[in-house]
């Protein structure tokens, strides 16, 4: 089957599954693969026979003998890709043959100073072209292949050994996930914060795909959260005010459970409790104790730090913790419960009541600040995990970048803390932002703001898109 | 895995809200330690460069602040930069804030053995870039205009940062720009500056550590100006602080004495705040870490698993496998478990490992959990 592998970059694209093209030193028969000089590895019974080499996952496992049977994968994660691939290149003299050669050197090596070359990959009948960044390549033309027959037509035989990007993707842009979808500033009524991924295509699904967002408040914002959850769960139990003059603290077993069910089969999923308050007093200090059951009497799954509210009504992020201790226990179901601690910090009496509980199983979590200006509105917040531009191939970032999208250009950029949202098969974006209170830096949480997103994603695939 | 956030220098040494950069892209291995007596106590990592990146790095890295992030946005680990180590063909170029002072008093002695001394002097430019710290220098057998000379010449010979003793040049092969990044924890700047106190009055051990960290930041606004993490001991100790004397060595001193009935446990954490309270080995029967030996990682005592890098020390930590026979119930080590007195935490391309280490005073070993590719 033959397939169509070209390369672009700077200097133009070269197609290098030709069949019998010849360089007769003018022109550009490069660009078309029916007249490209260049051919690869080459069978006559079978014809062009490379296939892009699938990157090998570079695995941690741990435990195992002789302490137990098996061990455990830990964490999962692909390295470039380096492979060679025979090229032969055909022309009417040697110094055309040898042009076709250094062309060929020139092209794969611009990540340095300009930008990787792609590597293109369509075999015949399929829709789609896949896409890798070469980052660099060496070419070495074999001394027992450099034919110049009598009549003048000259073959060389070359490797490249060229090491690149570990998955291919489309081109120019990726897939839109979320299409400028509501959300709300809140865990109930509709909008809410909560919106499904589509289903996105690539092979990394159940990995996890890069994401891009934009995300646009309807007012004033300066930092959100942004997650990618299995599920979130809403209550407004315990929305009291709580007091107490005590330093050490007093405690109080919120009395509603929350539905850990999904994390008894993803081995992936966290915990995370995020709460609104109201008006807390300006000595007060809140955490909460995770327990498995509604009862106060068990253990503890987690304590969180003593975390001192802004004063202002806000939602305090208590942190993730692990849901372990409901799995690998045969049993489908489980609930959690949390017991709300609060102290004075001076041994005045301290207050501050609780609004509404939102309860994450998530995959992801990250918070998004901007530092040294004004909050904004109306400007879209982006956040960047995948390049999205025109004729560059949707690969990942080497990390994600966020900043204010301001004239078409990137302004102000922003302090990512934690994991970039990514796509997983049947999971959802989840958005929590904050206003500022005056010049200060208090995140003032409103129920009533409302943010339109859109959220694409980029498919990525080991070697072959198909239709994909 | 972890983004470092690496921050400028604000005005005075104190860490600014500018980011510089973030390391996650290039870093290829990082190790950090954490301890009880200390909090975020050192952070090391190294990664490739190019020629101008190292050059950008020595020429105005030295004192800009690092926040380690884990995936949960949790902070892992927090400080400055002290030194900065670049390997550059076959030469070594290493420079560093240790042994840098920009504040230096003399103290001398005449000939006739009278001590005396003269008033500090500062070099205000290294103030501003890296806050303020102290080197108390002596003399013997001269006069104030001696002393005087000396403490120019000295000032102006330790004002800015100093090569670190790694520093060489040599010929032979060259190989790629290495660049290691050495952080300290926000802790050791309390070794910064010097203080004395002629009261002999008795105040509240810990009461004395929020003055005097108030005392500190009036000159370094390095920490968070909350006490509110520094337990009360109950007990009371002399404020007499002896002339060149660093907070460091009062603070430790005083806290030191723990509560009267257990030791404390102290440190600088997030956000350099200060925190201080009786040592988890009062309560020895309080699981903090457990593990199955054939296992590659922590757990809380829920069970639930404890990321290396979110391992910390000031825990009590159980092998579940090993049942001890008999335990005192009081006992901070046995067989089965130990107080953690330090971990490391260490990350490169081959494994993820956290060694939990006990106290100094026992000899037990330390335990190295690591997973490897």
């Amino acid at each position: 089957m033959a397939i169509e592998i070209s390369v672009d970059g700077v200097l133009g694209t070269i197609y290098l599954s030709g069949t019998a093209g010849e360089y007769t030193g003018s022109g550009t028969p490069w660009t078309s693969q029916s007249t490209t000089p260049y051919e690869l590895s080459n069978n006559d019974v079978t014809g062009n026979i490379w296939t892009p080499q699938a990157a090998i996952a570079q695995t941690v496992y741990g435990g195992g003998p002789p302490f137990r049977m098996g061990q455990t994968l830990i964490s999962k994660n692909w390295a470039n890709v380096t492979e060679t691939l025979g090229v032969q290149m055909r022309a009417t003299s040697h110094n055309s043959a040898v042009e076709l050669l250094r062309q060929l050197r020139q092209l794969l090596n611009q990540s340095i100073y300009s930008r990787p070359a792609q590597l293109i990959v369509k075999p015949n009948g399929a829709t789609s072209a896949v896409y890798f960044d070469i980052y660099q390549a060496d070419v070495q033309e074999l001394a027992t292949h450099f034919y110049e027959g009598t009549s003048g037509h000259v073959l060389i035989r070359a490797a490249v050994t060229w090491t690149r990007s570990p998955f291919g993707s489309r081109l120019t842009s990726g897939e839109t996930l979320i299409n400028a979808g509501s959300f709300g500033n809140t865990g109930t009524g509709s909008p809410d914060n909560v919106v499904a991924y589509s289903a996105a295509a690539g092979e990394l699904i159940y990995d996890g795909q890069p994401l891009n967002l934009d995300i646009t408040f309807s007012s004033s914002a300066w930092q959100y959260c942004a997650a990618t959850i299995q599920s979130m769960e809403y209550s407004t139990t315990g929305n009291t005010t709580y007091t107490t003059s005590s330093t050490t603290g007093a405690t109080t077993a919120i009395a509603t459970t929350f539905s850990a069910d999904a994390a008894t089969d993803i081995i992936a999923l966290r915990g995370r409790f995020l709460i609104r308050f109201t008006s807390p007093s300006s000595n007060i200090q809140v955490r909460i104790t995770v327990i498995a059951e509604a009862s106060g009497t068990l253990t503890s799954l987690y304590t969180s730090p003593w975390i001192t509210p802004d004063a202002v009504s806000t939602v305090v992020d208590f942190g993730g913790f692990p849901l372990d201790s409901v799995r690998n226990t045969n049993i489908t179901s489980a609930n959690i419960a949390f017991s709300l601690g609060y102290r004075s910090t001076n041994g005045a009496s301290a207050s501050i009541t609780l609004h509404n509980t939102q309860f994450l199983q998530y995959y992801t979590f990250c918070n998004v600040a901007l530092t040294g200006i004004s909050a904004v509105s109306g400007t879209t917040f982006r956040l960047a995990s995948f390049v999205e531009r025109s004729l560059l191939p949707a690969q990942p970032f080497p990390y994600p970048t966020a900043f204010l999208l301001g004239s078409g250009r990137a302004q102000n950029p922003m302090l990512i803390r934690g994991r970039a949202p990514v796509y997983i098969y049947g999971s959802s974006l989840y958005l929590m932002w904050y206003d500022r209170s005056g010049g200060t830096d208090d995140r003032v949480h409103t129920t009533t703001r409302t943010a339109t997103v859109t959220v694409t994603g980029s498919p990525l695939y080991h070697t072959l898109r198909g239709a994909g | 895995m972890l983004a470092l956030h690496i921050f400028g220098r604000g005005v005075g040494g104190i860490p600014s809200s500018s980011t510089v950069t973030n390391l996650a892209d290039r870093v290829m291995d990082y190790t950090h330690t954490i301890s009880n007596a200390f909090g975020f106590e050192s952070m090391t990592c190294s990664f490739p460069t190019t020629l101008d990146g190292a050059m950008d790095w020595l020429g105005d890295g030295l004192g800009r602040s690092v926040v380690v992030y884990g995936p949960d946005a949790e902070i892992v680990w927090e400080g400055f930069l002290e030194t900065i180590t670049a390997t550059i063909g076959g030469e070594t170029r290493s420079v560093s804030l240790r042994d840098m002072a920009n504040r230096v008093r003399v103290r001398y002695t005449s000939v006739l053995g009278t001590a005396a001394t003269i008033a500090t002097a500062s070099d205000t430019i290294s103030q501003a870039k890296y806050g303020i710290k102290d080197a108390v220098l002596t003399l013997n057998e001269s006069d104030s205009t001696e002393a005087g000379h000396y403490q120019t010449t000295m000032l102006a010979k330790l004002k800015n940062p100093l090569s670190g003793p790694s520093a060489t040049a040599a010929t032979g092969e060259a190989g790629a720009v290495q660049l290691s990044l050495s952080f300290a924890g926000w802790y050791a700047t309390l070794d910064w500056l010097l203080t004395s106190n002629t009261s002999t009055t008795k105040t509240s051990t810990t009461t004395q550590v929020g003055t005097l960290l108030a005392a500190y930041n009036a000159v370094n606004a390095f920490f968070a100006s909350a006490t509110n993490n520094i337990t009360s001991s109950g007990i009371t100790a002399v404020e007499y602080i002896e002339q060149d004397t660093s907070y460091r060595q009062k603070i430790e001193a005083l806290l030191k004495r723990g509560n009267g009935t257990n030791p404390y446990a102290w440190g600088v954490y997030e956000g350099r705040t200060f925190f201080a309270k009786a040592y988890a080995g009062a309560t020895p029967t309080s699981i903090d870490y457990q593990r199955r030996i054939g296992e590659p990682f922590v757990r809380d005592a829920a069970g639930g698993i404890i990321n290396a890098w979110n391992v910390r020390p000031d825990t009590n930590y159980r092998a579940v496998d090993l049942l001890d026979v008999a335990p005192i119930s009081t006992a901070q080590d046995s067989a089965a478990q130990f107080y953690v007195a330090r971990t490391t935490c260490s990350i490169n391309s081959d494994s993820v490992s956290v060694t939990l280490e006990p106290d100094e005073s026992t000899d037990l070993s330390a335990v190295l959990i690591t997973k490897y590719v």
